[in-house]
Parts: C-alpha cells; sequence; structure tokens
C-alpha cells in the first residue's frame, strides 16, 4: 500500500474512527491518539482484511480495540472488586428523543470513563456482560453494576440538561 | 427496564447519522508520529542487539578455557613440590600443613612418614600412603584416616621429644628410599633437584610455543576496504560507496576491536509527504562525502581451520568534507484568469503546479557527527594465505540522530570487502 493511498484512507475515514474512538476516551487529544494507533494497525494488517466485508465494521472493531487497550493501560492499577448487581430505581422523565448527538456526546463525557466504556460497549456496539468483562477484565457483575449507574447518571445528567 | 433500554437506542440512533469532520493536519501529524515510532523501534532494536552482543561478548570472554600448554605445565610442578615438603618440613610443622589442608589426602598420608620413621621403621609410611590413596574413594573414610593420622601424629610428636638431631638426619636418609618405591608417581625416582630442572625444561618449549602462537595470533592487522551499499530513508533509496584503510586490535582470542578511516561518499533521497497535493511537495537530493572513522568491537563467533564467523558492534563519528543540497520544492497554484467580452467579465481558474528548485552547499568540515551512527556487521573471514585474509561482512548503519547539516536521517546498508595483512 503506498503512501498516497494509505493518505486517501486515512483522510477518507478518519472522521468515522474519531467518532468512535471519542466513545471511548477520556478526551480529543486522546481519541485522536488511538486513531493514530489504530490506523498503524490498518495499515500493517490491511492484507488480512477481508474485501467482501465492509471496511467500516472493520475499522471500528480495531478503533474499539485500540481504545481499550488504552483504557486497560490505564487502569492496570485500578482494582476491580466483585460486587452484587443493584437495580436501581427508575426515575426518568420518559423518552429522551431532543438530543442532539453533540449533546450526547457532552453527556457522555460526563460519565466516569469506566461507566461510559461499558455503556457504549453495552448499548451501542451491543456485547454481552461476558464479552465486556473478558475485554476490560473486571468481573461480569461489575459490568452489570456499571451499566445499571451509568444509565442512572445519564437520565439524572439529562434531566439537569434539560432544566438548564 | 424498557425506558432504560430506550436510553441506549436513542444514543445509539443519534450517533448513527453524526461523524466528526476531518481535522486539518492530522495526516501530517500521522507520518512524523509515524516516522517517529519507527526511529525509536530502530533505535531500540539497535540497542538491543547491541546489548546481546555484549553480553555474550562478556560471557565468552569469561567462559573462555585456560590455554592447554598451560594446564600440561601446572601438574607435574604439582606432584614435585609435595615429597620435597614432606622431606624438608619438620614433624610439627607437617602437621599444621595437614590440619590446614584437610582436602589433600596424599599429603596427610605421606605427613606421616618423618615422625613414624624416626621412631622405628618406614613400612607403616608406606602402609598409611596407601591407605590415603585409597580412601580418595569416600570422603567419609579419609576424614577417618585423617583423624588417626592426626592422633599418631601427636603420638610421635611425644616421641621425636627425645630424638636426636643425628636420628632426624638418619630417618630423612632412611625415608627417602621408601618414597622412591612409590608406584604412584614416577617422579618420585628421581633427585628433586633434578626433578625440578626437569619440570622447568619440560614445560618451557611448550610455553615459548604457546606463547610465540598466542603473539602470532594477537598481532594488529591493517588492511583496505571497499563497501558499495544504499542510503535508505522512509520514502526513497540511493547509491553509496566508501573505501578507506582499516586497523583490528586483537583484546583476546575471540574478541577484537575494529577500526579505521574511510572516504564515503553517499547520495540521500529525502521525500516529505504531499499536503493536499497530488505531487511530493519536497524533495531533497543529498550529495555527501565525508570520513567515517568507525570502532567496533567484534566477537568471532566460530572459527574453523580457514574462515571464521563473526559479529560486530559500535559507533560510527562523521566528519563532511562536502555536502550539496537539491531541493525540489512543488506547490499547487489557484491561478485567476480575467477577460471581457464585450462588458462581461469572465473568469475562469487553473490549477498550476509550481516547481521551485534550490541548490545549496555546506562548506567542508562545517558538520561533525560524533558517535552519529549505530554499526552493526556480520562478517565472514577467509585465510588466503598465512598472512592475507579476506572478509566479506554486511553491515548496517544506523543513524543516532540527524545526519550533515539538514539533519537527515538514512540508514546506510551495504556489504564491505576487506583485504588485511
Amino acid at each position: 500500500m503506498d503512501d498516497k493511498a494509505q493518505e486517501l484512507l486515512y483522510k477518507k475515514y478518519f472522521g468515522y474512527a474519531l467518532t468512535v474512538a471519542l466513545l471511548y476516551s477520556t478526551d480529543r487529544n486522546d481519541a485522536i491518539e488511538v486513531v493514530d494507533d489504530s490506523f498503524l494497525k490498518v495499515f500493517s494488517e490491511i492484507k488480512k482484511f477481508d474485501i467482501s466485508q465492509p471496511f467500516k465494521g472493520w475499522l471500528r472493531k480495531i478503533v474499539i480495540n485500540t481504545a481499550i487497550d488504552k483504557f486497560r493501560k490505564k487502569n492496570r492499577r485500578i482494582d476491580f472488586k466483585e460486587t452484587d448487581s443493584v437495580a436501581i430505581q427508575d426515575t426518568a422523565p420518559g423518552p429522551i428523543s431532543c438530543l442532539t448527538a453533540q449533546d450526547i456526546m457532552k453527556l457522555l463525557n460526563c460519565l466516569p470513563h469506566t461507566y461510559k466504556t461499558v455503556f457504549c460497549l453495552y448499548d451501542i456496539e451491543g456485547y454481552s456482560h461476558d464479552e465486556i468483562a473478558a475485554k476490560l477484565k473486571i468481573p461480569a457483575s461489575s459490568s452489570r453494576v456499571y451499566l445499571t449507574r451509568a444509565r442512572k447518571q445519564m437520565r439524572e445528567l439529562y434531566n439537569k440538561h434539560i432544566n438548564d | 427496564m424498557s425506558k432504560e433500554k430506550e436510553i441506549g437506542e436513542v444514543i445509539k440512533e443519534a450517533l448513527n447519522g453524526h461523524e466528526e469532520s476531518y481535522i486539518e493536519g492530522a495526516w501530517e501529524t500521522f507520518t512524523s508520529k509515524r516516522k517517529r515510532k519507527a526511529l525509536i523501534y530502530r533505535l531500540s532494536a539497535s540497542g538491543v542487539a547491541a546489548a546481546i552482543l555484549l553480553g555474550l561478548i562478556i560471557i565468552g570472554t569469561l567462559n573462555q578455557p585456560l590455554p592447554e600448554g598451560l594446564t600440561a605445565q601446572k601438574e607435574p610442578v604439582k606432584v614435585i613440590e609435595t615429597p620435597q615438603q614432606i622431606v624438608n618440613e619438620v614433624p610439627g610443622q607437617v602437621t599444621a600443613v595437614a590440619e590446614s589442608q584437610p582436602s589433600s589426602i596424599s599429603v596427610m598420608g605421606q605427613a606421616k612418614i618423618s615422625p613414624d620413621s624416626a621412631g622405628s621403621s618406614t613400612k607403616t609410611a608406606v602402609s598409611s600412603t596407601k591407605t590415603a590413596v585409597s580412601s580418595t574413594s569416600s570422603s567419609v573414610s579419609s576424614t577417618n584416616i585423617i583423624a588417626q593420622n592426626t592422633e599418631k601424629n601427636e603420638a610421635a610428636e611425644v616421641k621425636t621429644a627425645a630424638v636426636t638431631e643425628a636420628q632426624k638426619a638418619a630417618a630423612v636418609t632412611e625415608s627417602q628410599p621408601q618414597t622412591q618405591k612409590q608406584p604412584t608417581n614416577q617422579y618420585n625416582n628421581q633427585p628433586l633437584t633434578q626433578l625440578n630442572s626437569l619440570s622447568t625444561t619440560e614445560s618451557s618449549p611448550k610455553t615459548s610455543r604457546k606463547d610465540s602462537k598466542l603473539g602470532s595470533e594477537r598481532r594488529v592487522r591493517i588492511g583496505v576496504n571497499v563497501a558499495p551499499g544504499f542510503n535508505t530513508t522512509a520514502d526513497a533509496s540511493a547509491f553509496n560507496y566508501s573505501g578507506g584503510v582499516n586497523v583490528e586490535i586483537p583484546l583476546s582470542k575471540k574478541l577484537q576491536i575494529s577500526t579505521g578511516v574511510s572516504l564515503e561518499h553517499s547520495n540521500v533521497d529525502e521525500r516529505s509527504s504531499p499536503r493536499n497535493a497530488a505531487v511530493p511537495s519536497y524533495q531533497t537530493i543529498a550529495s555527501l562525502t565525508n570520513l567515517d572513522i568507525p570502532i567496533n568491537i567484534t566477537w568471532k563467533i566460530t572459527s574453523y581451520k580457514k574462515t571464521s564467523y563473526y559479529v560486530g558492534a559500535g559507533l560510527s563519528a562523521l566528519a563532511y568534507l562536502s555536502e550539496n543540497y537539491t531541493t525540489t520544492t512543488r506547490t499547487q497554484l489557484l491561478r485567476e484568469n480575467t477577460s471581457f467580452d464585450g462588458d462581461e467579465y469572465i473568469s475562469t481558474y487553473r490549477l498550476e503546479t509550481v516547481e521551485r528548485v534550490t541548490t545549496s552547499s555546506g562548506s567542508p568540515n562545517s558538520a561533525f557527527d560524533i558517535g552519529g551512527r549505530v554499526n552493526l556487521v556480520f562478517g565472514v573471514e577467509q585465510r588466503l594465505t598465512p598472512k592475507l585474509n579476506l572478509s566479506i561482512e554486511p553491515f548496517m548503519k544506523i543513524p543516532v540522530s540527524g545526519l550533515a547539516t539538514k539533519n537527515m536521517i538514512y540508514t546506510t546498508g551495504g556489504v564491505t570487502f576487506k583485504v588485511t595483512f
């Protein structure tokens, strides 16, 4: 793959990769770093790419895995304790549909990094708790707890956002 | 629960249509980051290689066996010295030696000779020697013998208190023929003075031969070399050649320092990635002439009769004698042509590629790179005649930092053909 082709690919899919990376990163600079690392992997592993599959899906997987690797490195010293899943009362005002993507990104960034990652992996990517547990190297029960708390916090943030 | 799901679904839907825009300069940052990473990787790889090489060299140096001649000449001296001690020492001193050196069982057994021979006969001494020799097979039994011997020595000390000097002399003269009967040591049949002289006369020719052999192996060798190769940058390669003299200074049998000086002519082609343009925006072709002064440590991996294989690593200092740079910059401009068709104002736009070529040169000896490159070498040395060797060395020279006035980063690879004499 020559430089020109790499450049075209990078420029075409940078925005998409950045959108995905922003879901799993703490700030924009972190996300750009994740995107760059992901493209390094893409260029070195491009021979393994199955042309019959959509490129975006493959890139998305690489970006998520790169972001999770980074997350694991950051949280290596954090002890994830086995916690029982606690059902939290749903006090949501109703369906939220008046939010733009930018608003959602802002709300997501207000969540703790672990909550945000679990929330995105479960609700956006569709991973199961066992898969999330394996990826983040945390107990599956913790994943459930983080998801419940993330949803609750998202609802609270939404209320605050609407009231403001 | 359904509402919880709804949050996830709504967020997913909202984000599905959303995509961030491209950030200007992101590709340029990415390429520079990639280059930096590649450089760090190369440096760390060469560092690891150098560390492994150094480790191998240290292990090789520490594990070098003693020359055979030296071990052979030591053994007879040891055997000859032991009876001399026994005969000349007084009984008390012998016991002290025996206690301080419990492991030398043969000495212990023989140590009994003088006190016993002073009192009664030398037969006991012979038998005790035999016991001691047989006891070498088991450490436990030998300890018992040592204990017995010590007790007997103490008893002998009491007995010998009354013995006159004349009797001692007689015992010495009597014990000598008995010692000669020992079949274990062929040197015991000769007088000590003769044995000493024999040992020195036997060992000296070997040593001198070995020394002269080592001397011939360890002489400083000089030679001449030529090395064609390639300079490689991230985007292009260009031809490189060098030639000069080299000096090889042996440190040990397997280790040597290789140095010298060579005149090197390099062509370097460096291009930068394009920025919003279909053509390269920046290209520098450098023509460099420099002196390369390497200091490498080489280690012989294996040596055969005429061929030996070695690896080496080190640093090169570079002094630039001439530097010529041709820089081509290409930019794209949007030109507006205006024309009037009656009262109508017509403007047409045309995209033009503008090429600008600039040449520059560095003044001689204005740039020095001390320790500018890491050299990695693998070589095969073939002996052509007893005094002439041909070496073929594939090499790689990795820059530690930017080279020459324009801080160019290029890796040099090639093969050195070297004749040493």
